[in-house]
């Protein structure tokens, strides 16, 4: 099997977080953005296999299962939050809640 | 690589922590009727041993020490600051008892969940490597996260507890990316390893694009997490939405905990002259400095007042940070006021908000400004002890805050950044200006027609006490805690060797 090389992981994972970071800042859907938030994290994990193959250690590969345990719980924290939002307006579109402001 | 169950001892004040907040967990579980006064007890009692473990480890470790394979420093500097985290969780407790009976949240998880964030604070104090960086911040603001919700029934808290935890994942995960990209360089995590490949010749920013990139993620990642601008957006809601004691907690022991943090990373593994962060942060601090001060300029909410406040106070630390680059650590005697500082601010910051966790109506907080109006003639000690709070952030001597500010402008000249203490020095003109405002509201603006009577309660009373205690005496007689804070700092310098 062929080798891929380095740099079309990174390619692929900068796409996957640069997608990731817009849609928390411009999609108007609390799920989405929760998504997206875990497509960044995602890319990240995918940059650390990466460069952990490509320098041959085990390092980066132990970092990505920290990474995914963080982010499951961090996914069900705002999972409840969600949730909460939801019991308070019935929605979930982040349009809605707008109590707070400057 | 070898696993030495005896340095377990340097992390015995974490440990602490941890086993006392599953105690209380368990308590409210087992127990048919939860005691919240046992609560509280026990979990005070935990940050008190916490306290005594962490006196111990900085008293058996004179030099500073790595434990773990590296993963851990344990130097004076990160004790210090699980110090100043320990104040903080204390405040957020003693002033969140009674405040959340008033507003019906009897969750028992109130108190295990601040001794959880507080573990991940001090683990952060301590991290060396930025995997254990990024899992201490996690830990830390998970807990948070919850905390900022606690309030269930408060349309607000919801709203300020999910943007609080958006902003901070998105910050984690860009962190993270940085992490990543540094990872990849260097082939290392481990903060001494990022300094020893720049110590290699040829190796410069410059030469590997990646590695800028991965640094300037890590202080975006950081700029969220203290709320410098121009990454604060977030902070004035979710300040003002959050319940009172919680707001403390996060103004005081994030902040700590997330500058230590960031002196560490900065301070160790890119304190070469190869990399030249300085200017960056200079701007950030300016930028910073100035949003916070002016955009509490026209608050009517006191705890909105102090979210922007709390932007210019990063704004002030960040001053300092930016002057390392330029003298290194060993040579700027006055850095160490970061740290005095960071506890400085902690202390004032609590006393402040147990004055406005008095302030509930009908079980919902009433924390605008002009609610304070006649608090002087009702409760003239309440209204002099916010003031002391609030002369003190404002940095009027003879307070603890005006010895930290001083110790951060002349570190700021020392290194030469006389230009960046001048915006500083109008951006505080303009503070004075807003903290006075308050007190003007206590002693000259007569009552409101049906004022909000403060509910006064012994916990919050104790901490007020000991904050305007500590912020006046530590503001006439700082010299060992200068002198303290001078050396903890330079303990750094031991891992960077600079």
């Amino acid at each position: 099997m062929d080798q891929v090389g380095l740099y079309p992981v990174l390619f692929t994972s900068a796409v996957l977080f640069t997608i990731g970071a817009v849609g928390v800042l411009t999609r108007r859907n609390a799920l989405i953005v929760l998504m997206s938030i875990e497509l960044m994290l995602n890319a990240v994990n995918l940059a650390f296999v990466g460069f952990a193959r490509h320098l041959g250690q085990v390092d980066g590969h132990v970092f990505a299962v920290f990474v995914m345990a963080v982010a499951a719980a961090e996914a069900a924290v705002g999972l409840a939050l969600v949730l909460l939002l939801f019991r308070h307006k019935a929605t979930v579109d982040l349009e809605n809640f707008t109590l707070l402001k400057g | 690589m070898s696993f030495d169950a005896g340095e377990l001892r340097y992390l015995s004040p974490e440990i602490a922590l941890f086993a006392f907040a599953m105690l209380v967990l368990l308590h409210d579980v087992i127990a048919r009727r939860p005691n919240r006064e046992v609560s509280l007890a026990v979990t005070l009692m935990g940050l008190g041993v916490a306290a005594v473990l962490n006196l111990l480890t900085l008293q058996s470790s004179p030099t500073p020490v790595l434990a773990f394979s590296g993963m851990l420093a344990v130097d004076s500097f990160g004790l210090f600051l699980n110090f100043v985290v320990l104040l903080s969780a204390a405040g957020a407790l003693l002033i969140g008892h009674d405040f959340l009976r008033r507003v019906d949240v009897l969750i028992p998880e109130y108190n295990p969940l601040v001794l959880f964030s507080a573990t991940g604070m001090m683990l952060l104090a301590g991290a060396n490597d930025l995997i254990l960086l990024f899992i201490a911040l996690e830990v830390m603001s998970i807990a948070l996260y919850v905390l900022a919700g606690i309030n269930r029934g408060e349309p607000t808290a919801a709203e300020a507890a999910f943007k609080y935890f958006v902003m901070g994942a998105f910050a984690s995960a860009i962190l993270l990316m940085g992490v990543a990209l540094v990872y990849g360089t260097v082939g290392s995590t481990e903060l001494r390893a990022v300094a020893q490949w720049f110590a290699i010749e040829g190796n410069t920013l410059g030469a590997t694009p990646m590695l800028g990139v991965g640094l300037a993620m890590l202080i975006v990642g950081f700029g969220f997490k203290v709320a410098a601008a121009p990454f604060h957006m977030w902070s004035p809601d979710v300040y003002q939405g959050a319940p009172a004691p919680v707001t403390a907690f996060m103004a005081t022991g994030v902040k700590a905990a997330g500058f230590a943090a960031l002196a560490r990373v900065l301070f160790v593994a890119f304190l070469d002259g190869k990399v030249d962060w300085g200017g960056t942060l200079w701007v950030m601090a300016a930028l910073t400095m100035l949003a916070g001060n002016i955009g509490a300029l026209v608050q009517k909410d006191l705890k909105r007042m102090l979210a922007y406040s709390s932007i210019g106070h990063a704004g002030y630390l960040l001053m300092a940070v930016a002057a390392a680059p330029v003298t290194g650590l060993a040579d700027n005697p006055r850095m160490g006021g970061i740290l005095f500082y960071l506890l400085a601010y902690t202390i004032m910051n609590i006393g402040a908000f147990s004055v406005i966790s008095l302030f509930t109506r009908d079980g919902a907080e009433d924390t605008r400004i002009a609610g304070l109006a006649g608090l002087a003639d009702r409760h003239p000690l309440v209204a002099a002890g916010l003031s002391v709070c609030l002369l003190s952030l404002a940095g009027i001597p003879p307070t603890m805050g005006f010895v930290g500010k001083f110790y951060l402008f002349a570190a700021a000249v020392e290194g030469g950044l006389v230009g960046l203490a001048v915006v500083g020095a109008v951006a505080g003109g303009i503070g004075v200006y807003y903290y006075l405002r308050p007190i003007v509201v206590m002693y000259m603006h007569p009552a409101e027609e049906h004022p909000v009577a403060p509910q006064l309660n012994r916990a919050a009373m104790g901490a007020l006490a000991v904050a305007v205690a500590g912020v006046l005496l530590l503001g006439l007689m700082p010299g060992p805690l200068v002198d303290w804070a001078r050396e903890s700092l330079l303990s750094l310098a031991a891992w960077s060797g600079t």
